[in-house]
């Protein structure tokens, strides 16, 4: 199992590469992994940014995230791997890519820390118990990709307006009509049904 | 002189466009500066990489004002890949999103800059009539009672029964219809942003306004700025388009904030000759503590912060030094559900129990004066865009830890059921004595839930080119008609919220320009 004491001390990029390449070539070694590459597709519509296996990793994280009670909207009833896809495509290069590195690392470390199964494989119990352990580990970088990830979630789900109803929202305070802009709207175009 | 703003869609061929003065960026730098060059009938060109949104366009959705008004829509971090870097990417800036506090710099901040980096001409005396205007355009006047929610009661009530000093926050603001969406922007123009106030004026006296238009390369002649090419950028797509401008002007002034002046300026080379470039950067990291109460606080609703703590505006240090506590502001919290449940550091059923309570949720929030020996660095990587580089020293992570304390005793004055820390791990303080949990907590990564909003440095003044990048005119070291006017210049942080300190320097640099011209 590789515990924070034995990557502390290597360079971000250095983790996080020895991370996902250690994990793909023990998936590559018994099983058969999810590709990262290539766009997905939801819903019968394209993804512009994220593949198969990034929504794959994205829902099983909001699984966990997210509360599953009666009464609250489903992952899918608040747009969620969408409004991820969309927000990615729209910010620069470096800051995508960093996203998606923290999906490819939640995806496998686990595999490195002696899980059987990648993330988005895990049974959810063991799914949060990877959370917690990422949000308490010492090493930083590890710290942040479950922080930036669960912030992203959380931000994307209450900020949809079919979780107003259960914080009690009354809304936007004029109650204006939305107004999407040029990018929302040529992203719904982009990502129309064929 | 048109008066007019040029959108990408008023922008299919590629151009020349002549100026006197061309300022790059449109925030509370560039709008002021180029609002008083225009007061002094120069011919004014304004070039903003964002978009423009006239406030007809806001609707005070938390995810669609983000996607037009934030950079990066709030998804870039710094180098611990978790603090959140704010600012805005669109015409007026981060001033369409900020919170209108609006301070003047605090005379001993001036002194610091004066006596340590040497700068002259920014003291009291020569920013006051500055400021004097510039508070009557904005309506500058400290909140009144009406705009106290129950949290800046709370914060009010609590300070005063721990004997700690504060006061009603000026506010940039007329009219205000209390309706909480000022990081949303404001519908109603009550908030004095850059976009309701310096950009029309300016307009009005015959500038010109570019948005969606990146200034790329700066071409040198001789120690001077002859052109600068730029590119326009197909906002929809949100990517470069083929177009592409030159502008030709007698002055160039550089004004795109904080976290994009110096990169600007290290992409175009001047690294080599300015070693400063980049360095001494500072972004007020801004840990938050959130706390249950018994009544109704309804954190989302009327203005952020009418009431705020500056009685730990200054560090106190023991004779040898060392860090006692202090060095921030602490405010009230303001958060649309959106951010709120961001911030709240729990997940499944925790999470959904303190969210089915929202409207009973307290916070709080304060922006550390980062320690002026513990600065960053912005660095670019490979695609050329700005890395921010902070190191969260161990002064800087005693500051955030005090910071987070005595928000904590804040919220146990007013008698809160359960107050959580904002940070991975999910710190919760029942009583005083947990307080000293606080001190292994992680800082970086993500160990407290940080934005940045208030970045400086980069660009500083002072007196050489060993020691900073911009003389005390504002002017770049070696280039005679390039000037540097946005929070770029300030040598440490400001320790207030920094956008009168902004607005009154560049009419400072105006000056100067207009000197240049002469």
């Amino acid at each position: 199992m590789m515990g924070d004491s034995a990557i502390r001390g290597l360079s971000r990029r250095q983790l996080l590469v020895g991370l996902v390449t250690c994990a793909g070539a023990l998936a590559a070694c018994g099983r058969r992994g999810p590709s990262a590459r290539g766009r997905g597709s939801l819903d019968g519509a394209p993804m512009l940014v994220l593949s198969d296996a990034h929504a794959a990793t994205l829902t099983a994280l909001a699984e966990v995230v997210l509360p599953n009670e009666p009464g609250t909207p489903s992952i899918a009833g608040t747009g969620l791997i969408r409004r991820f896809d969309e927000e990615f495509y729209f910010v620069e290069e470096s800051v995508r890519q960093d996203m998606l590195m923290a999906l490819a690392v939640l995806e496998w470390q686990p595999l490195a820390a002696g899980h059987l199964h990648r993330f988005s494989r895990l049974d959810a119990a063991a799914r949060s118990a990877v959370v917690e352990r990422l949000l308490n580990s010492r090493f930083e970088v590890l710290r942040a990709i479950a922080t930036s990830l669960r912030v992203a979630v959380l931000f994307f789900y209450y900020a949809h307006p079919a979780t107003w109803p259960v914080t009690g929202f009354d809304g936007p305070f004029s109650h204006l009509a939305p107004q999407l802009s040029e990018q929302r709207l040529r992203y719904r175009q982009l990502t129309a049904r064929q | 002189m048109t008066g007019r703003i040029y959108e990408y869609q008023d922008l299919a061929e590629s151009q020349t466009v002549r100026a006197e003065v061309c300022v790059i960026g449109s925030g509370c730098g560039g709008a002021t500066v180029a609002k008083r060059l225009a007061d002094a009938g120069r011919d004014v060109v304004i070039l903003e990489r964002g978009g423009y949104y006239p406030t007809s366009t806001f609707d005070q959705d938390e995810l669609n004002m983000n996607a037009k008004l934030s950079d990066n829509r709030s998804l870039k971090t710094a180098s611990d890949n978790a603090t959140v870097l704010l600012s805005g990417h669109n015409v007026g800036g981060a001033s369409v999103h900020y919170w209108a506090d609006s301070y003047r710099t605090p005379p001993d901040r001036l002194k610091l800059w004066a006596d340590r980096y040497g700068i002259a001409g920014h003291g009291p005396d020569d920013l006051g009539p500055a400021w004097d205007e510039i508070c009557r355009t904005l309506h500058v006047h400290p909140a009144e009672d009406e705009f106290f929610n129950r949290m800046n009661q709370l914060v009010r009530d609590g300070s005063l029964k721990l004997g700690w000093r504060g006061d009603r926050v000026p506010q940039a603001r007329h009219n205000c219809q209390k309706s909480g969406h000022c990081m949303q922007g404001c519908v109603y123009e009550a908030k004095k942003s850059q976009l309701v106030t310096h950009i029309p004026a300016a307009l009005a006296l015959g500038a010109r306004l570019y948005a969606d238009v990146r200034a790329d390369v700066l071409s040198m002649d001789r120690g001077r700025v002859a052109a600068l090419q730029a590119t326009v950028i197909d906002r929809a797509a949100g990517r470069p388009s083929p177009v592409r401008l030159r502008i030709e002007a007698k002055a160039f002034v550089v004004a795109a904030g904080g976290y994009n002046s110096s990169a600007f300026l290290m992409r175009n080379g001047l690294r080599a000759q300015l070693p400063q470039l980049g360095r001494g950067f500072a972004f007020n990291p801004s840990p938050m503590v959130h706390a249950l109460y018994d009544e109704d606080i309804v954190l989302w609703r009327n203005i952020p912060a009418a009431y705020g703590v500056d009685h730990f505006r200054l560090a106190r240090y023991d004779a040898r030094g060392r860090y006692l506590e202090g060095g921030y502001l602490l405010m009230p919290n303001q958060l649309q559900p959106g951010m709120m449940a961001a911030s709240i550091p729990l997940s499944g059923t925790d999470h959904a129990r303190w969210m089915r309570q929202m409207a009973r949720i307290g916070g709080t929030i304060g922006w550390i004066d980062d320690h002026p020996d513990e600065l960053g660095r912005i660095e670019l990587t490979d695609d050329g865009s700005a890395k921010i580089v902070y190191p969260f020293g161990p002064t800087t992570e005693s500051m955030l830890r005090d910071l987070v304390k005595k928000q904590c005793q804040l919220h146990l004055a007013c008698n809160a059921k359960e107050i959580l820390v904002a940070g991975a791990g999910a710190l919760r303080i029942r009583a005083a004595r947990d307080l000293q949990a606080v001190d292994s907590l992680e800082v970086s990564g993500g160990g407290l839930l940080m934005g940045a909003p208030h970045p400086s440095g980069g660009c500083r003044m002072g007196l050489s080119a060993e020691d900073s990048v911009v003389d005390s005119t504002h002017r770049v070291h070696g280039v005679a008609n390039l000037f540097v006017a946005d929070s770029s210049v300030f040598p440490t942080a400001v320790s207030v919220d920094p956008s009168l300190t902004i607005m009154g320097f560049s009419c400072i640099a105006a000056r100067h320009v207009l000197d240049s011209l002469a």
